[in-house]
């Protein structure tokens, strides 16, 4: 049994330290706290206008439009347990088996459940804080929509927050029976268990959840279909999942059902309260056991790579000895970490699924208007994925370096070497899945060829332009203390990176959508068609992608040459 | 081969090193000792050029590091204080790519790879992760890749941290050959013994300000207290007495 007056006092150090660190005179960490607050309240207040005009238009959709709300409701928890219970699993490895300061406690006359609880509720902190700030925007904007009374907040926030527990005990729990039983367990093995629960999580979600009714509109007079589709909608997809208990307090609470309110609200907090007795009852039988068993087999354990010689090259070294290394250096590192490269292969899954999905186009969309218009639709879309792509696997790049950056600053390399050792593994990369997505997606909505060439070149300037923001922004506001790639993703350097890139995908698809418009309005008004916007049209694409490739790549050149290290 | 000129460097408020001159010459290893916090790595990360002099200048092999960084880097074989590698990369790997980023031809850096290996006794370690390293090896691997390229100039800071007594020896028997085929080698150190057993001459910095200069028996004849050892002459020196 953990000792209160133990944890208490572990955690008071630790709170101590974090306070310490933020109210700290550094300009640089006062800099990273505004930047942090600036970022999370632009995230919060975007994210409750989407979903409260979202939620408010809805409600005046007579007879679905709070069904709807329902089962968006439903999905979104969903995703949040998902994740959450993912991340759990992940971040405990790190947590509670790979931390030196578990090193040290153990090494301190202190019961190991005590260390259980205070890594398990910095664990918690560490997996969950994105999510939490992620729902609160869902939570404020369905109240608000509903003219929910003020008590609903709290109610509310107290039910995401013992939600949130659900997922932690289970993950942690899972994590320490993995270690039990796999004692060389680490981060690569876990990320293949959790694929392989992803696409069986996945594949029943699709045959047993049927999510497609939700998108299926009936675009039909047909009283059967239409109470057949209702139907569809009112299924509650998970009733035995905490997702739905969550979803249920909010939509009970609004229509003014107490003891549907109360029972759900209790049902969310007896199985958070048994999820953490759960796995402090496994911690106190398995914690100390499987951390010293990991230190045992930890040292045993070696990764021979290759033995003697010159390891093979991966590339020509067309680029020049420096840039080559440079980009077989990084491709190695990625490859052996697993975090990357099973993050990038669920993405590129997805990709797959969406081009293919294509296929089942209407029967609707087949004019030239229609297709023409979805082809642009269809650019905007492969540019945000290309962003988002962009943001999570080059923005990392330069930060990656780490502690080791005194490596590349100390050897009789450029900044620009550097820069384009960066750019060309990325430009290759992110321009062969741009053009397959685009190549793909126009072939099965089979847009006219023409389009699908201008489509193809627009893409390649969209890989340049936001391969050199992630670069660039990358270089100016590093991470070099972090190794976790989607940390550093996330860090308020990477929000801003991603914000620019889409601000750039926005303003490039409403340039290029232009020349469409003139040519819709003189075919409809019968006449002449100008050379005018098509010539603006291009002038203000070169220009604005000029600036989008030059400027962060010239700012952050400039910022990596003036750090100190 | 190392200059340094009127060199400070300010940190916000706090001056790390003030007005510091300094030459090191060809076949030299200088000694660089002074308590913590004294301005040693901060010298020798400006003469490397991680870091900027707020005032002055740095030449190696009468190069300016600030004008022109990749020459001057090119004569540089630097071995910091904490040896912070890439965790995916084996010792073998790592050294492939620091000969790449160094310009050498794939037979020579073969050649030293395996000359350093066997010196250094990085045996069946070579071909593993470094992340499996324990400190001592991930700091023999970063010798071997500041030695590799035969380098003017060796900046070494803090030589023997983690290292074991044999690969402890055969670092300083490295460093005395190197100079003796006429690169200047730069040590900060916190071990006197090291300095006194090594070095040809020692600089002696206390609050970012050079001290005293000159070889171990020039400190002995101008000791008042007719202090024998480095380790006496030190505290004569830093207690100001």
């Amino acid at each position: 049994m953990f000792d209160l007056a133990e944890v208490l006092a572990l955690l008071k150090v630790k709170l101590k330290n974090g306070t310490s660190y933020l109210t700290s005179s550094s300009r640089d960490r006062l800099v990273r706290l505004v930047g942090y607050v600036v970022v999370v309240s632009i995230f919060l207040v975007g994210g409750h206008i989407f979903f409260y005009r979202m939620f408010a238009y809805l409600y005046t959709v007579e007879l679905i439009g709070s069904i709807l709300i329902g089962r968006i409701l439903d999905m979104a928890f969903l995703v949040f347990l998902t994740m959450l219970f993912m991340s759990n699993i992940v971040t405990s490895l790190s947590t509670l088996y790979r931390s030196g300061e578990v090193d040290f406690l153990m090494s301190l006359p202190i019961e190991s459940d005590s260390i259980f609880v205070l890594k398990s509720i910095e664990n918690l902190a560490y997996s969950s804080w994105a999510t939490l700030i992620a729902g609160l925007p869902i939570i404020v904007s369905f109240g608000t929509a509903a003219h929910a009374p003020f008590h609903f907040y709290p109610v509310s926030i107290i039910s995401f927050l013992l939600f949130a527990l659900i997922p932690a005990g289970c993950g942690i729990t899972v994590l320490m029976l993995l270690a039990a039983v796999f004692p060389r367990i680490g981060k690569r093995e876990i990320v293949l268990i959790l694929i392989a629960l992803f696409l069986l999580a996945a594949f029943l979600y699709l045959i047993v959840g049927r999510p497609e009714g939700i998108t299926r509109l009936p675009f039909t007079t047909n009283l059967h279909e239409l109470d057949s589709y209702l139907e569809t909608l009112g299924a509650v997809s998970s009733p035995f999942l905490p997702g739905a208990w969550l979803s249920n307090v909010m939509t009970s609470f609004t229509e003014g059902s107490t003891s549907s309110t109360l029972f759900y609200f209790l049902l969310l907090a007896s199985t958070a309260v048994f999820s953490i007795t759960l796995s402090m009852g496994v911690a106190s039988r398995l914690y100390r056991r499987t951390w010293t068993t990991s230190k045992d087999s930890g040292g045993m354990r070696r990764v021979r790579v290759h033995r003697g010689g010159q390891p093979k090259s991966l590339i020509p070294r067309v680029f020049g000895t420096q840039r080559t290394a440079l980009v077989e250096k990084d491709l190695k590192l990625f490859f052996r970490d697993a975090a990357q490269w099973s993050q990038a292969a669920i993405l590129f899954g997805l990709l797959a699924i969406y081009v293919l999905s294509l296929r089942r186009t209407p029967i609707y969309f087949t004019t030239p208007f229609w297709r023409n218009l979805i082809s642009l639709v269809n650019l905007g879309f492969t540019g945000y994925v290309f962003a988002t792509v962009s943001i999570r696997f080059v923005y990392p790049a330069i930060s990656l370096e780490g502690q080791a950056l005194w490596v590349v600053r100390s050897a009789p390399l450029s900044i620009r070497d550097l820069f384009w050792g960066k750019l060309i593994l990325n430009l290759v990369l992110g321009t062969v899945l741009v053009e397959a997505i685009i190549l793909a997606s126009d072939l099965l909505l089979k847009v006219d060829p023409i389009i699908t060439l201008i489509s193809m070149v627009a893409v390649l300037f969209f890989a340049c332009s936001l391969v050199s923001i992630s670069i660039g922004f990358g270089a100016g506001m590093p991470d070099l203390k972090e190794s976790n790639p989607s940390r550093i993703a996330s860090g308020p350097g990477g929000i801003l990176a991603a914000m620019t890139s889409l601000a750039y995908v926005g303003l490039s698809v409403s340039i290029m959508a232009w020349p469409g418009y003139a040519y819709l309005v003189s075919e409809m008004s019968n006449t002449a068609l100008s050379s005018f916007p098509f010539i603006a049209s291009g002038a203000a694409f070169l220009s604005l992608n000029a600036l989008a490739i030059g400027l962060p790549l010239y700012l952050g050149m400039r910022s990596l040459a003036s750090r100190e290290i | 081969m190392i200059e340094l000129e009127n060199v400070t460097k300010n940190f916000g408020d706090v001056t790390a090193v003030r007005d510091l001159n300094l030459s090191v010459s060809k076949g030299e290893l200088f000694g660089f000792i002074g308590p913590n916090g004294a301005g040693k790595t901060t010298t020798i990360k400006m003469i490397v050029g991680l870091l900027r002099p707020t005032s002055g200048r740095v030449t190696v092999d009468g190069i300016d590091i600030r004008t022109e960084p990749e020459r001057a880097k090119s004569r540089i074989g630097y071995i910091p204080d904490s040896p912070f590698i890439y965790s995916s990369l084996t010792g073998r790997e790592f050294l492939w790519f620091i000969g790449h980023l160094y310009r050498m031809k794939a037979s020579e850096i073969k050649d030293k790879i395996e000359d350093l290996f066997e010196y250094m006794e990085i045996g069946e370690w070579a071909d593993s992760r470094a992340e499996e390293y324990s400190h001592g090896m991930r700091q023999k691997i970063v010798i071997c890749s500041a030695l590799m390229h035969d380098p003017k100039v060796v900046l070494v800071d803090e030589p023997m941290v983690g290292l074991d007594p044999k690969s402890a020896r055969k670092v300083k028997v490295a460093l005395t050959e190197r100079v003796e085929n006429g690169a200047a080698v730069f040590v900060s150190t916190h071990s006197l013994p090291v300095a006194e057993e090594i070095c040809t001459r020692v600089g002696l910095i206390d609050k970012g300000a050079m001290v005293a200069t000159g070889t171990v028996d020039e400190f002995r004849k101008s000791s008042k207290r007719g202090a024998r050892s480095l380790e006496d002459i030190y505290m004569e020196i830093t207690e100001g007495g």
